[in-house]
Protein backbone atom coordinates (compact mmCIF):
# COMPACT_ATOMS: atom_id res chain seq x y z
CA UNK A 1 0.00 0.00 0.00
CA UNK A 2 1.54 3.10 -1.27
CA UNK A 3 -1.19 5.74 -0.62
CA UNK A 4 -2.15 6.40 3.22
CA UNK A 5 -5.18 8.30 2.12
CA UNK A 6 -7.52 7.95 -1.57
CA UNK A 7 -9.82 9.99 -2.50
CA UNK A 8 -11.95 8.37 -5.44
CA UNK A 9 -14.76 10.18 -6.94
CA UNK A 10 -16.31 12.54 -4.24
CA UNK A 11 -19.58 13.87 -4.55
CA UNK A 12 -21.40 15.87 -2.00
CA UNK A 13 -24.07 17.61 -1.93
CA UNK A 14 -25.81 19.80 1.46
CA UNK A 15 -29.87 19.39 0.60
CA UNK A 16 -29.68 20.67 -3.01
CA UNK A 17 -26.41 22.75 -2.71
CA UNK A 18 -23.57 20.58 -4.39
CA UNK A 19 -20.05 21.67 -2.57
CA UNK A 20 -17.86 18.57 -3.99
CA UNK A 21 -17.66 17.73 -7.67
CA UNK A 22 -15.81 14.37 -8.75
CA UNK A 23 -12.92 14.97 -6.10
CA UNK A 24 -10.18 12.58 -6.49
CA UNK A 25 -6.54 12.56 -5.06
CA UNK A 26 -4.14 10.33 -3.37
CA UNK A 27 -1.58 11.10 -0.61
CA UNK A 28 1.32 8.80 -0.98
CA UNK A 29 3.24 7.68 2.14
CA UNK A 30 5.78 9.55 3.96
CA UNK A 31 4.51 12.92 2.17
CA UNK A 32 3.43 16.19 3.33
CA UNK A 33 0.46 17.64 1.28
CA UNK A 34 -1.44 20.65 1.77
CA UNK A 35 -5.56 20.91 1.23
CA UNK A 36 -5.52 24.43 0.07
CA UNK A 37 -8.56 26.42 -1.19
CA UNK A 38 -10.38 29.62 -0.52
CA UNK A 39 -13.37 29.91 2.15
CA UNK A 40 -16.12 27.27 0.97
CA UNK A 41 -14.11 25.66 -1.20
CA UNK A 42 -14.69 22.45 -0.33
CA UNK A 43 -11.21 21.25 2.31
CA UNK A 44 -13.35 21.18 5.53
CA UNK A 45 -16.48 19.34 4.06
CA UNK A 46 -13.37 16.42 2.46
CA UNK A 47 -11.84 16.39 6.12
CA UNK A 48 -15.21 15.83 7.43
CA UNK A 49 -15.65 12.84 5.26
CA UNK A 50 -11.74 11.66 5.98
CA UNK A 51 -12.71 11.30 9.77
CA UNK A 52 -16.34 10.01 9.00
CA UNK A 53 -18.03 13.01 10.31
CA UNK A 54 -19.77 13.13 6.85
CA UNK A 55 -21.12 10.53 4.27
CA UNK A 56 -20.38 11.61 0.90
CA UNK A 57 -23.40 11.75 -1.46
CA UNK A 58 -21.12 9.62 -3.79
CA UNK A 59 -17.27 8.25 -4.35
CA UNK A 60 -15.32 6.78 -1.33
CA UNK A 61 -12.36 7.57 0.66
CA UNK A 62 -9.80 5.36 1.78
CA UNK A 63 -7.37 5.46 4.71
CA UNK A 64 -4.78 3.29 5.10
CA UNK A 65 -6.67 0.91 2.77
CA UNK A 66 -9.92 1.26 4.77
CA UNK A 67 -12.88 2.90 4.18
CA UNK A 68 -13.18 5.95 6.02
CA UNK A 69 -16.39 5.18 7.55
CA UNK A 70 -15.69 1.98 8.65
CA UNK A 71 -12.33 2.70 9.96
CA UNK A 72 -10.94 -0.59 12.86
CA UNK A 73 -9.62 0.47 15.96
CA UNK A 74 -6.44 -0.18 14.77
CA UNK A 75 -6.30 1.87 11.73
CA UNK A 76 -7.58 4.43 14.25
CA UNK A 77 -4.92 4.12 16.47
CA UNK A 78 -2.60 5.34 13.74
CA UNK A 79 -4.51 8.39 12.73
CA UNK A 80 -3.93 11.72 14.67
CA UNK A 81 -6.04 14.33 14.03
CA UNK A 82 -6.27 17.92 15.00
CA UNK A 83 -9.57 19.84 14.94
CA UNK A 84 -10.01 23.34 13.58
CA UNK A 85 -9.57 25.79 16.60
CA UNK A 86 -6.95 23.37 18.35
CA UNK A 87 -10.25 22.25 20.35
CA UNK A 88 -9.50 19.83 23.39
CA UNK A 89 -11.14 18.72 26.56
CA UNK A 90 -10.70 22.20 28.36
CA UNK A 91 -11.82 20.81 31.83
CA UNK A 92 -8.92 19.03 32.08
CA UNK A 93 -4.99 20.35 33.06
CA UNK A 94 -2.14 18.98 31.00
CA UNK A 95 -1.22 16.35 33.36
CA UNK A 96 -4.89 15.08 33.00
CA UNK A 97 -5.30 15.07 29.87
CA UNK A 98 -2.30 12.86 28.96
CA UNK A 99 -3.23 10.15 32.35
CA UNK A 100 -6.81 10.19 29.22
CA UNK A 101 -5.26 9.83 26.19
CA UNK A 102 -2.86 7.29 27.71
CA UNK A 103 -4.92 4.64 27.94
CA UNK A 104 -6.63 4.87 24.39
CA UNK A 105 -3.14 4.33 22.48
CA UNK A 106 -0.77 1.10 22.63
CA UNK A 107 2.23 2.73 21.21
CA UNK A 108 1.47 6.05 23.53
CA UNK A 109 4.67 8.21 24.10
CA UNK A 110 4.51 10.63 27.07
CA UNK A 111 7.85 11.66 26.50
CA UNK A 112 7.19 13.80 23.51
CA UNK A 113 3.83 15.49 24.97
CA UNK A 114 5.96 16.61 27.97
CA UNK A 115 8.99 17.74 25.78
CA UNK A 116 6.39 19.88 23.63
CA UNK A 117 4.65 21.04 27.17
CA UNK A 118 7.73 21.58 28.93
CA UNK A 119 8.65 24.67 26.40
CA UNK A 120 5.42 26.92 27.59
CA UNK A 121 4.88 29.31 30.35
CA UNK A 122 2.35 27.14 32.57
CA UNK A 123 1.70 25.60 36.04
CA UNK A 124 0.95 21.79 35.65
CA UNK A 125 -2.50 22.39 37.54
CA UNK A 126 -3.43 24.85 34.94
CA UNK A 127 -6.38 24.21 32.93
CA UNK A 128 -6.44 23.96 29.01
CA UNK A 129 -9.52 26.20 29.22
CA UNK A 130 -7.30 29.29 30.78
CA UNK A 131 -4.91 28.85 28.11
CA UNK A 132 -4.16 31.22 25.07
CA UNK A 133 -4.54 29.79 21.66
CA UNK A 134 -0.74 29.02 21.05
CA UNK A 135 -0.58 27.38 24.25
CA UNK A 136 -3.17 25.01 23.50
CA UNK A 137 -2.33 24.01 20.21
CA UNK A 138 0.85 22.73 21.63
CA UNK A 139 -0.73 20.81 23.96
CA UNK A 140 -2.94 19.46 21.23
CA UNK A 141 -0.32 18.76 18.89
CA UNK A 142 1.85 17.11 21.76
CA UNK A 143 -1.41 14.72 22.23
CA UNK A 144 -1.07 13.43 18.52
CA UNK A 145 2.41 13.61 18.50
CA UNK A 146 2.48 10.89 21.88
CA UNK A 147 0.11 8.75 19.89
CA UNK A 148 2.96 8.35 17.34
CA UNK A 149 0.26 7.91 14.39
CA UNK A 150 1.41 7.34 11.04
CA UNK A 151 -1.10 9.92 9.48
CA UNK A 152 -1.85 12.95 10.70
CA UNK A 153 -4.86 15.21 9.86
CA UNK A 154 -4.28 18.42 10.87
CA UNK A 155 -7.53 21.02 9.98
CA UNK A 156 -6.24 24.51 9.81
CA UNK A 157 -3.81 23.96 12.04
CA UNK A 158 -2.70 27.60 11.83
CA UNK A 159 -6.07 29.35 13.15
CA UNK A 160 -5.73 31.89 15.48
CA UNK A 161 -1.78 31.56 16.02
CA UNK A 162 0.70 34.26 16.17
CA UNK A 163 3.47 33.76 13.87
CA UNK A 164 5.69 32.49 16.52
CA UNK A 165 3.43 29.94 17.30
CA UNK A 166 3.43 28.78 14.00
CA UNK A 167 6.71 28.84 13.49
CA UNK A 168 6.73 26.69 16.35
CA UNK A 169 4.13 24.11 15.40
CA UNK A 170 5.59 23.85 11.55
CA UNK A 171 9.36 23.07 12.97
CA UNK A 172 7.39 20.38 15.09
CA UNK A 173 5.83 19.13 12.09
CA UNK A 174 8.71 18.94 9.93
CA UNK A 175 11.03 17.28 12.92
CA UNK A 176 8.14 14.67 13.18
CA UNK A 177 7.58 13.90 9.65
CA UNK A 178 10.96 13.28 8.54
CA UNK A 179 12.08 11.13 11.85
CA UNK A 180 9.95 8.45 10.08
CA UNK A 181 8.45 8.82 7.27
CA UNK A 182 5.00 9.86 8.18
CA UNK A 183 2.59 11.17 6.02
CA UNK A 184 0.59 14.34 7.28
CA UNK A 185 -2.27 15.82 5.59
CA UNK A 186 -3.22 19.75 6.27
CA UNK A 187 -4.91 22.72 5.37
CA UNK A 188 -4.40 26.60 6.70
CA UNK A 189 -5.00 29.42 4.94
CA UNK A 190 -1.69 31.04 5.55
CA UNK A 191 0.07 29.85 2.16
CA UNK A 192 3.48 31.60 3.18
CA UNK A 193 4.23 29.02 6.03
CA UNK A 194 3.70 25.98 3.74
CA UNK A 195 7.13 26.97 1.13
CA UNK A 196 9.25 25.31 3.09
CA UNK A 197 6.79 22.43 5.03
CA UNK A 198 4.63 20.75 2.44
CA UNK A 199 5.69 18.38 -0.70
CA UNK A 200 2.89 18.58 -2.35
CA UNK A 201 -0.74 20.51 -2.78
CA UNK A 202 -3.92 19.86 -3.86
CA UNK A 203 -5.88 23.17 -4.56
CA UNK A 204 -9.62 23.15 -5.05
CA UNK A 205 -11.97 25.69 -5.62
CA UNK A 206 -15.68 25.67 -5.77
CA UNK A 207 -15.64 22.14 -4.92
CA UNK A 208 -12.65 20.83 -7.34
CA UNK A 209 -9.43 19.95 -7.63
CA UNK A 210 -7.82 22.37 -9.76
CA UNK A 211 -4.82 21.16 -8.93
CA UNK A 212 -2.65 18.43 -7.69
CA UNK A 213 0.82 18.55 -7.86
CA UNK A 214 4.23 18.67 -6.22
CA UNK A 215 4.56 22.00 -4.66
CA UNK A 216 8.43 22.89 -6.18
CA UNK A 217 6.46 21.76 -10.14
CA UNK A 218 3.79 23.91 -9.18
CA UNK A 219 5.66 27.06 -7.53
CA UNK A 220 8.28 26.72 -10.59
CA UNK A 221 5.68 26.04 -13.45
CA UNK A 222 2.70 28.35 -12.07
CA UNK A 223 3.27 31.86 -13.49
CA UNK A 224 1.33 35.21 -14.07
CA UNK A 225 2.24 37.71 -16.98
CA UNK A 226 0.97 40.93 -17.36
CA UNK A 227 -0.52 42.82 -20.85
CA UNK A 228 -2.45 45.67 -22.53
CA UNK A 229 -5.31 45.26 -23.98
CA UNK A 230 -6.69 47.96 -25.98
CA UNK A 231 -10.34 46.65 -26.20
CA UNK A 232 -11.77 45.35 -22.95
CA UNK A 233 -11.36 41.80 -22.14
CA UNK A 234 -13.95 39.56 -20.12
CA UNK A 235 -12.59 37.52 -17.08
CA UNK A 236 -12.12 33.93 -17.72
CA UNK A 237 -10.83 30.67 -15.86
CA UNK A 238 -10.27 27.06 -17.41
CA UNK A 239 -10.60 24.85 -14.42
CA UNK A 240 -8.82 22.00 -16.64
CA UNK A 241 -5.37 24.07 -17.70
CA UNK A 242 -5.84 26.22 -14.75
CA UNK A 243 -5.20 29.13 -17.03
CA UNK A 244 -6.89 32.70 -15.65
CA UNK A 245 -7.37 35.84 -17.24
CA UNK A 246 -8.04 38.24 -15.01
CA UNK A 247 -8.09 42.17 -14.83
CA UNK A 248 -5.44 43.82 -12.69
CA UNK A 249 -4.68 47.86 -11.79
CA UNK A 250 -2.67 48.63 -15.16
CA UNK A 251 -3.98 45.84 -17.80
CA UNK A 252 -4.70 42.10 -17.71
CA UNK A 253 -3.11 39.12 -16.18
CA UNK A 254 -2.51 35.77 -17.78
CA UNK A 255 -2.31 32.98 -14.65
CA UNK A 256 -1.26 29.33 -15.86
CA UNK A 257 1.29 26.12 -16.78
CA UNK A 258 3.29 28.81 -19.33
CA UNK A 259 6.60 29.70 -20.38
CA UNK A 260 6.72 33.47 -22.23
CA UNK A 261 6.52 31.51 -25.41
CA UNK A 262 3.98 29.44 -24.63
CA UNK A 263 1.85 32.33 -22.76
CA UNK A 264 2.41 34.79 -26.05
CA UNK A 265 1.08 31.50 -28.33
CA UNK A 266 -1.61 31.61 -26.01
CA UNK A 267 -2.72 34.99 -26.47
CA UNK A 268 -1.67 35.13 -30.53
CA UNK A 269 -4.49 31.92 -30.63
CA UNK A 270 -7.28 34.45 -29.15
CA UNK A 271 -6.33 37.17 -31.42
CA UNK A 272 -4.90 39.07 -28.37
CA UNK A 273 -1.19 41.14 -28.76
CA UNK A 274 1.03 39.32 -26.76
CA UNK A 275 4.06 42.48 -27.32
CA UNK A 276 3.50 43.98 -23.82
CA UNK A 277 3.45 40.31 -22.31
CA UNK A 278 5.82 40.77 -19.47
CA UNK A 279 6.32 37.83 -16.50
CA UNK A 280 5.32 38.84 -12.56
CA UNK A 281 7.68 37.35 -10.11
CA UNK A 282 5.25 35.23 -7.43
CA UNK A 283 5.47 33.96 -4.45
CA UNK A 284 3.50 30.50 -3.71
CA UNK A 285 1.15 32.45 -2.06
CA UNK A 286 0.82 34.77 -5.26
CA UNK A 287 0.73 31.69 -7.55
CA UNK A 288 -2.57 30.44 -5.15
CA UNK A 289 -4.28 33.48 -5.42
CA UNK A 290 -3.33 33.52 -9.08
CA UNK A 291 -5.04 30.18 -9.16
CA UNK A 292 -7.80 30.32 -7.25
CA UNK A 293 -8.70 34.27 -8.55
CA UNK A 294 -8.62 37.25 -6.10
CA UNK A 295 -12.21 37.64 -5.15
CA UNK B 1 -11.62 -1.75 30.90
CA UNK B 2 -9.36 0.33 30.53
CA UNK B 3 -11.47 2.85 28.52
CA UNK B 4 -13.71 2.62 30.75
CA UNK B 5 -11.68 3.67 33.96
CA UNK B 6 -10.18 6.61 31.41
CA UNK B 7 -13.45 7.95 30.94
CA UNK B 8 -14.68 7.53 34.59
CA UNK B 9 -11.42 9.60 35.00
CA UNK B 10 -12.37 12.75 32.83
CA UNK B 11 -16.31 12.50 33.38
CA UNK B 12 -15.34 12.67 37.31
CA UNK B 13 -12.97 15.74 36.48
CA UNK B 14 -15.76 17.59 34.30
CA UNK B 15 -18.77 16.87 36.91
CA UNK B 16 -17.68 16.49 40.39
CA UNK B 17 -18.16 19.82 41.15
CA UNK B 18 -21.87 19.48 40.57
CA UNK B 19 -22.37 16.02 41.57
CA UNK B 20 -21.13 17.31 44.92
CA UNK B 21 -23.03 20.16 45.13
CA UNK B 22 -26.42 18.13 43.66
CA UNK B 23 -25.80 15.41 46.43
CA UNK B 24 -25.66 18.05 49.38
CA UNK B 25 -28.66 19.73 48.21
CA UNK B 26 -30.65 16.57 47.71
CA UNK B 27 -29.38 15.52 51.47
CA UNK B 28 -29.97 18.96 53.19
CA UNK B 29 -33.37 18.54 51.44
CA UNK B 30 -34.53 14.92 52.83
CA UNK B 31 -33.10 16.07 56.26
CA UNK B 32 -35.24 19.36 56.17
CA UNK B 33 -38.50 16.57 55.11
CA UNK B 34 -36.73 14.46 57.57
CA UNK B 35 -37.41 17.41 60.29
CA UNK B 36 -40.96 18.39 59.13
CA UNK B 37 -41.64 14.65 59.33
CA UNK B 38 -40.46 14.69 63.14
CA UNK B 39 -43.04 17.73 63.91
CA UNK B 40 -45.61 16.44 62.53
CA UNK B 41 -44.65 13.02 64.64
CA UNK B 42 -44.52 14.72 68.17
CA UNK B 43 -47.99 16.61 67.21
CA UNK B 44 -50.02 14.39 65.94
CA UNK B 45 -50.62 10.07 66.24
CA UNK B 46 -49.58 7.62 64.44
CA UNK B 47 -52.79 6.91 63.08
CA UNK B 48 -53.59 10.32 61.88
CA UNK B 49 -50.32 10.22 60.11
CA UNK B 50 -51.22 7.02 58.64
CA UNK B 51 -54.83 8.04 57.50
CA UNK B 52 -53.74 11.36 56.10
CA UNK B 53 -51.03 9.34 53.90
CA UNK B 54 -53.63 6.99 52.88
CA UNK B 55 -56.36 8.69 52.50
CA UNK B 56 -55.53 12.04 51.85
CA UNK B 57 -52.22 11.22 49.96
CA UNK B 58 -50.23 13.41 52.30
CA UNK B 59 -46.79 11.55 51.58
CA UNK B 60 -44.28 13.30 54.06
CA UNK B 61 -41.19 12.92 50.56
CA UNK B 62 -43.73 14.32 47.72
CA UNK B 63 -42.06 17.35 47.63
CA UNK B 64 -38.56 15.83 47.14
CA UNK B 65 -40.54 14.40 43.96
CA UNK B 66 -38.66 17.08 41.35
CA UNK B 67 -35.15 16.57 42.65
CA UNK B 68 -34.08 13.56 40.63
CA UNK B 69 -35.64 15.07 37.71
CA UNK B 70 -33.55 18.23 38.46
CA UNK B 71 -30.78 16.20 39.25
CA UNK B 72 -30.92 14.20 35.89
CA UNK B 73 -31.43 16.82 33.66
CA UNK B 74 -29.15 19.23 34.83
CA UNK B 75 -25.69 16.42 34.96
CA UNK B 76 -27.28 15.62 31.45
CA UNK B 77 -27.40 19.00 30.05
CA UNK B 78 -24.15 19.46 31.82
CA UNK B 79 -22.15 16.09 30.92
CA UNK B 80 -23.11 16.41 27.21
CA UNK B 81 -22.62 20.33 26.96
CA UNK B 82 -19.07 20.21 27.56
CA UNK B 83 -18.90 16.72 25.09
CA UNK B 84 -20.65 18.81 22.36
CA UNK B 85 -19.55 22.62 22.52
CA UNK B 86 -17.35 23.88 19.61
CA UNK B 87 -18.13 19.88 17.86
CA UNK B 88 -16.04 18.86 20.56
CA UNK B 89 -17.66 15.40 20.20
CA UNK B 90 -15.26 14.46 17.37
CA UNK B 91 -12.72 13.78 19.91
CA UNK B 92 -14.73 11.33 21.41
CA UNK B 93 -15.51 9.81 18.21
CA UNK B 94 -11.75 10.05 16.97
CA UNK B 95 -10.85 7.79 19.71
CA UNK B 96 -9.80 3.81 18.42
CA UNK B 97 -13.05 2.88 19.83
CA UNK B 98 -16.70 1.75 18.84
CA UNK B 99 -18.32 5.05 18.78
CA UNK B 100 -21.32 3.89 20.07
CA UNK B 101 -20.10 2.06 23.35
CA UNK B 102 -18.34 5.06 24.11
CA UNK B 103 -21.17 7.07 24.37
CA UNK B 104 -23.13 4.16 26.11
CA UNK B 105 -20.02 4.15 28.37
CA UNK B 106 -21.03 8.21 28.90
CA UNK B 107 -24.59 7.70 29.87
CA UNK B 108 -23.78 4.93 32.44
CA UNK B 109 -21.48 7.08 33.90
CA UNK B 110 -23.34 9.77 33.83
CA UNK B 111 -26.07 8.16 34.99
CA UNK B 112 -24.61 6.62 37.77
CA UNK B 113 -23.27 9.58 39.07
CA UNK B 114 -27.12 10.99 39.02
CA UNK B 115 -28.16 7.83 40.89
CA UNK B 116 -24.99 8.82 43.65
CA UNK B 117 -26.63 12.29 44.33
CA UNK B 118 -30.21 10.75 44.37
CA UNK B 119 -30.10 7.47 46.40
CA UNK B 120 -28.43 8.94 49.37
CA UNK B 121 -31.49 11.34 50.01
CA UNK B 122 -33.75 8.27 49.72
CA UNK B 123 -31.60 5.99 52.18
CA UNK B 124 -31.57 8.79 55.04
CA UNK B 125 -35.80 8.81 54.31
CA UNK B 126 -35.92 5.26 54.53
CA UNK B 127 -33.27 5.52 57.64
CA UNK B 128 -35.78 7.86 59.25
CA UNK B 129 -39.36 6.50 58.44
CA UNK B 130 -38.26 3.28 60.60
CA UNK B 131 -39.10 5.53 63.46
CA UNK B 132 -42.23 6.35 62.74
CA UNK B 133 -43.47 3.81 60.29
CA UNK B 134 -43.87 -0.01 60.31
CA UNK B 135 -41.61 -1.52 58.05
CA UNK B 136 -44.20 -1.42 55.15
CA UNK B 137 -43.87 1.96 54.97
CA UNK B 138 -40.14 1.42 53.02
CA UNK B 139 -41.27 -1.13 50.66
CA UNK B 140 -44.25 1.24 49.55
CA UNK B 141 -41.30 4.60 49.81
CA UNK B 142 -39.51 2.85 47.39
CA UNK B 143 -42.24 1.84 44.91
CA UNK B 144 -43.69 5.22 45.13
CA UNK B 145 -40.36 7.39 44.55
CA UNK B 146 -39.10 4.95 41.58
CA UNK B 147 -41.15 6.59 39.11
CA UNK B 148 -39.24 9.85 39.98
CA UNK B 149 -35.98 7.96 39.47
CA UNK B 150 -37.49 7.21 36.04
CA UNK B 151 -38.01 10.79 35.58
CA UNK B 152 -34.35 11.40 36.54
CA UNK B 153 -33.40 8.92 34.08
CA UNK B 154 -35.82 10.16 31.75
CA UNK B 155 -34.24 13.65 31.93
CA UNK B 156 -31.10 12.99 31.69
CA UNK B 157 -31.45 10.54 28.34
CA UNK B 158 -33.24 13.55 26.52
CA UNK B 159 -31.02 16.24 27.87
CA UNK B 160 -28.21 13.94 26.21
CA UNK B 161 -30.20 13.41 23.44
CA UNK B 162 -30.88 17.30 22.70
CA UNK B 163 -27.22 18.19 23.80
CA UNK B 164 -26.02 16.37 20.63
CA UNK B 165 -28.37 17.49 18.31
CA UNK B 166 -26.86 20.12 16.02
CA UNK B 167 -30.10 20.65 14.00
CA UNK B 168 -32.47 23.31 15.94
CA UNK B 169 -35.99 21.52 14.87
CA UNK B 170 -34.89 17.99 16.04
CA UNK B 171 -34.06 19.64 19.13
CA UNK B 172 -37.37 21.17 20.01
CA UNK B 173 -39.10 18.02 19.16
CA UNK B 174 -36.83 16.42 21.68
CA UNK B 175 -37.48 19.11 24.36
CA UNK B 176 -41.42 18.70 23.22
CA UNK B 177 -41.11 14.57 23.63
CA UNK B 178 -38.98 14.28 26.97
CA UNK B 179 -41.63 16.56 28.68
CA UNK B 180 -44.28 14.68 27.52
CA UNK B 181 -42.96 11.72 28.32
CA UNK B 182 -41.92 12.59 31.48
CA UNK B 183 -45.03 14.45 32.76
CA UNK B 184 -46.94 10.96 32.62
CA UNK B 185 -44.77 10.35 35.90
CA UNK B 186 -45.74 13.16 37.95
CA UNK B 187 -49.64 13.67 37.45
CA UNK B 188 -50.88 11.68 40.65
CA UNK B 189 -48.70 11.57 44.05
CA UNK B 190 -50.68 8.85 45.71
CA UNK B 191 -48.13 6.01 47.16
CA UNK B 192 -47.83 3.10 44.87
CA UNK B 193 -49.54 5.41 42.05
CA UNK B 194 -47.07 3.88 39.20
CA UNK B 195 -46.79 0.46 40.99
CA UNK B 196 -47.92 -1.77 38.05
CA UNK B 197 -46.18 -0.25 35.44
CA UNK B 198 -42.83 -0.85 37.21
CA UNK B 199 -41.88 -3.43 35.22
CA UNK B 200 -42.90 -1.50 32.12
CA UNK B 201 -40.86 1.96 33.37
CA UNK B 202 -37.54 0.24 33.91
CA UNK B 203 -37.98 -1.77 30.79
CA UNK B 204 -38.81 2.06 29.08
CA UNK B 205 -35.57 3.62 30.77
CA UNK B 206 -33.16 0.42 29.39
CA UNK B 207 -34.18 1.07 26.14
CA UNK B 208 -34.09 4.85 26.12
CA UNK B 209 -30.32 4.78 26.62
CA UNK B 210 -30.44 4.22 22.78
CA UNK B 211 -31.79 7.55 22.13
CA UNK B 212 -28.61 9.40 22.71
CA UNK B 213 -27.27 7.00 20.27
CA UNK B 214 -29.42 8.68 17.81
CA UNK B 215 -27.84 11.75 17.70
CA UNK B 216 -24.19 10.31 17.73
CA UNK B 217 -25.62 8.74 14.52
CA UNK B 218 -27.21 11.53 13.26
CA UNK B 219 -23.64 13.60 13.88
CA UNK B 220 -21.57 10.79 12.09
CA UNK B 221 -23.73 11.03 9.54
CA UNK B 222 -23.44 14.81 8.31
CA UNK B 223 -27.38 14.91 9.10
CA UNK B 224 -27.20 17.47 12.45
CA UNK B 225 -24.26 19.70 10.57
Amino acid sequence: MSDVILCEGLNHCYGSRQVLFDVSWSLPKGRICGLLGRNGAGKTTTINILNSFLTPTSGQCLLLGEPSHALSHRTKQQIGYLIEGHIQYSFLNVHQIERFYARFYEKWDPKIYFHLISKLDITPAQKIATMSCGQRSQVALGLILAQDPSLIIFDDYSMGLDPGYRRLFIDVIREYAAADHRSILLTSHIIQDLENLIDDCIIYDHGRVIARTDLHHFSGSYRKYHFNNPAELPESFDSATGTRIEKDKSGYSLNGYFTAETAADYLRARGLTPESLTPVPMTLEDAFIALTGKY
Amino acid sequence: MRYLNAFCYKEWIKLKSVAGLLLAANICFALYLCLKLRYVGNFYEGEQIWGSWIAKAYLFYTPYRWLPLISGTLLGFLQFHEESKNHRIRLLFHLPLNEEKAILWHELIGLALMLATVLPALLVFAVFSTFYFPAEFLGNLVITSFPWLIGGIFGYLFMALFQMEGYKRYRVVYLLLGYGLIRQLYYLDFYDTYARILPHLTIAAVLFLCLPLLSSFRYRKGLSQ
